[in-house]
């Protein structure tokens, strides 16, 4: 498409200035789009500080990290941007932990339409134990490669732990509850494992004020399954999630908080 | 009195490894480079110069404040690049130093994200500043690393190895850097490189074994061992190696008719590591 | 910046899909300037443009390795730049438009080129202004007719029913 028409500069100053009849302008416009070497006559007609003033702005659009769909609900739910940011990078919030979390928690609602007694359990077995798996990745060391600078900013650590473990914590109720309505339909069921969630997750965090996050996440997992499995020989719905069972969670849970803050300055 | 960072006495253990012990040294504006074998406890004090330890014993002073009760202060006024750090992998550069200015308590996104810029523009890094951090060369990481610790403009900076891996061009590159940043601020320079120190730093402290051995300047410290240091056709002295022109460079006590030479940087580090060896020969 | 002078826009476009910021700018020094200019053609308000501009060029970082490699990179920046004025117009009063001034023509180019002392260069400047603007838009801003519709201020179905009225009346002039 080469031609031989070409503007010449005082064409293209009549051009940028609007002087040219709209037949004219029309012929230029779309001559323009196939011919760099007018467009690069137009070049003078803008001043360099306006490109300039645009490029800044730009740039400054450009880097920004585009904000995740998990950050964009989090706004939405009125979590301040920086905060939503931090909770965005924590790696148990990335969609593939959240997908095979969300895995787990079929398999085990639906094994409970083979047997129904069964099945229940291992839901309720199961979906405690799902926010501790997500804490201990969030707080794990693989889990920020970055934790040593993260250690010596004046950001909070306790603060930044309790954020990621309640954001990871509302995740996975909010997963285990549609799945369980979902498949199984209960609402009852539904309720009676939040306060066992609850307290078993912050007592993973107390404890790992001591021992590294993964042992302290395993260790609460072992003592939940072994008492788990202890009472559940006797019963349907086992007495962890009746009333003595929530009191004991609600006392799990009071301890471990205390003990947390008590100890919120060694927790680096 | 303008020592910005007092460190008196400290010791510090991990079980029954004593890493510090009774460490005394001081430093003030400009680059202090900090030098030792692995294992001489180089990190460690960074890290108790971080506020990421506590030291078992002894008076640490950061800008005035106390490590134990101000804690939050030195943290605002501090910038750590930590040894061999790593990154979240799929940040990329700005996601990175940005993550990090969010924990240095940068609240406002506008004026956040123009200072990231700011120290992203500072080492170099604008032009990659979209890129993947896994994707960037060592040393340009490694850039990334101290782009973090400049971040809110800190009065005292902690570089724990920065130019540990890194080929000679690169270092040189790091060297007017790290100059730069020693300009207005109290850089804390860990290294095993002597040219390193002789090159950049107004300060030099020898550690070893967990205890400072040497404090003063680099010129000081190429004093150390001037008179004991020889050229001679034959192996001798604590250190001993044959150098480009067939001849051995001997370091310890020379023979009373030796050829002396003039000693380096280097030599005078070495001969403090080996001293006992030295005055054990003598 | 003199390394990538020599480079053609796809190769700068696929540099700039790489994340490649200096390729980027590159870019933005070759067409930020033709388009600041003809979008201020559209619109009388520079903020306005500069705003539309900035938009334009976000979009031509993140989507870079949309671009499928066809057609003049020109072409489809301007694609992104008038809709992004569209969307900076939106809400606005429309008395910032000044679209209906201008005349325009088929976008093929061989036709263009003839057309000022050409027929069809008389039958356009025949056309009342409402009906120069709709070709305007349509045929060469490239708009769909909802877009017209939104830049001109008018319906779409006004913008159907004026472009044919247009069509017919070309049609009777270079009969």
């Amino acid at each position: 498409m080469s031609t031989a028409w070409h503007m010449d500069d005082e064409l293209a100053a009549d051009y940028a200035r609007g002087r040219t009849g709209p037949t004219l302008a029309a012929s230029v416009e779309a001559h323009l789009l196939a011919c760099a070497a007018c467009r690069g006559k137009l070049a003078p007609e803008v001043p360099r500080a306006r490109l300039d003033r645009v490029w800044d702005e730009i740039t400054a659009a450009v880097d920004a990290p585009r904000p995740t769909s998990f950050e964009r609900l989090l706004r939405v739910l009125g979590v301040p941007e920086h905060t939503a940011r931090l909770l965005a990078v924590t790696s148990s919030l990335k969609p593939a932990w959240i997908a095979a979390g969300a895995v787990a928690l079929l398999f085990a609602a639906l094994a409970s339409g083979e047997t129904s007694r069964f099945g229940t359990l291992v839901f309720l077995a199961v979906a405690p134990i799902l926010p501790v798996a997500g804490v201990v990745l969030a707080y794990g060391r693989g889990a920020d490669p970055a934790h040593e600078i993260a250690f010596a900013a004046p950001y909070s650590v306790v603060r930044l732990t309790l954020l990621r473990a309640a954001a990871v914590l509302g995740v996975c109720v909010a997963l285990a509850l549609v799945i369980g309505l979902a498949v199984l339909g209960d609402g009852g069921l539904m309720a009676v494992w939040l306060l066992p969630a609850l307290a078993l997750t912050t007592l993973t965090l107390a404890l790992a004020g001591w021992l590294d996050p993964l042992m302290s996440g395993g260790a609460v997992a072992a003592l939940w399954f072994a008492g788990f499995a202890a009472v559940a020989v006797y019963e349907v719905r086992p007495v962890l999630f009746g009333s003595v069972g929530q009191l004991a969670s609600l006392a799990v849970f009071a301890v471990s908080a205390f003990v947390i803050f008590i100890r919120r300055r060694e927790f680096s | 009195m303008n020592d910005t960072v007092v460190v008196d006495d400290v010791s510090k253990s991990f079980g029954r490894s004593r890493a510090l012990s009774g460490l005394s040294f001081t430093a003030r504006k400009g680059v202090t480079g900090l030098l030792g074998p692995n294992g001489a406890g180089k990190t460690t004090l960074m890290r108790l110069l971080a506020t990421v330890l506590a030291a078992d014993s002894g008076r640490v002073r950061l800008l005035g404040w106390n490590p134990v009760y101000d804690r939050l202060e030195i943290r605002r006024r501090l910038g750590y690049l930590p040894q061999e750090p790593a990154y979240q992998r799929g940040f990329t550069v700005f996601e990175f130093v940005d993550y990090v200015a969010i924990l240095k308590e940068m609240v406002d996104r506008r004026a956040r994200h123009d200072e990231v810029r700011r120290v992203i523009g500072e080492v170099g890094l604008a032009d990659v500043s979209g890129k993947k951090i896994r994707t960037l060369s060592g040393g340009m990481r490694r850039r990334v690393g101290i782009a973090q610790a400049l971040l809110g403009d800190p009065e005292l900076v902690l570089l724990d190895e920065p130019t540990a891996g890194l080929d000679p061009e690169q270092r040189l590159r790091f060297r007017a850097l790290i100059s730069r940043i020693g300009e207005n601020r109290t850089v804390l320079l860990s290294t095993h490189q002597t040219e390193d120190v002789a090159a950049l730093c107004e300060r030099a402290v020898v550690l070893k074994d967990g205890r400072c051995v040497f404090a003063g300047t680099p010129e000081e410290l190429r004093g150390v061992a001037r008179g004991r240091v020889w050229q001679s056709p034959r192996r001798a002295g604590v250190l001993s190696w044959r150098t480009g022109e067939g001849d051995f460079r001997n370091i310890g006590s020379p023979p009373a008719d030796a050829t002396l030479v003039p000693p380096t940087v280097e030599d005078g580090y070495l001969l403090l590591l080996d001293g006992d060896k030295v005055e054990a020969a003598v | 910046m003199n390394d990538y002078a020599g480079w053609s826009d796809p190769d700068l476009l696929e540099a700039v899909a790489d994340g490649d910021r200096r390729a980027f700018e590159t870019l933005y020094g070759r067409h930020a300037p033709w388009l600041v200019v003809r979008l201020s053609r559209r619109c009388a308000d520079p903020g306005v443009v500069d705003e539309a501009v900035q938009d334009t060029f976000v979009a031509v970082w993140r989507t870079a390795r949309a671009w499928r490699g066809k057609g003049q990179v020109a072409a489809w920046i301007w694609g992104i730049g008038i809709r992004r004025l569209l969307d900076q117009l939106r809400g606005r009063p429309l008395a910032l438009v000044r679209a209906g001034e201008e005349i325009v023509v088929s976008a093929e180019e061989q036709v263009l080129l003839g057309i000022e002392y050409g027929e069809l260069g008389t039958a356009l400047n025949r056309l009342s202004p409402e009906l120069r603007a709709v070709v305007q838009a349509t045929v060469l801003d490239g708009l769909t007719t909802r877009e017209a519709g939104k830049l001109l201020g008018i319906p779409a179905g006004t913008v159907k029913t004026r472009m044919m009225r247009a069509k017919a009346q070309l049609r009777e002039v270079l009969a």
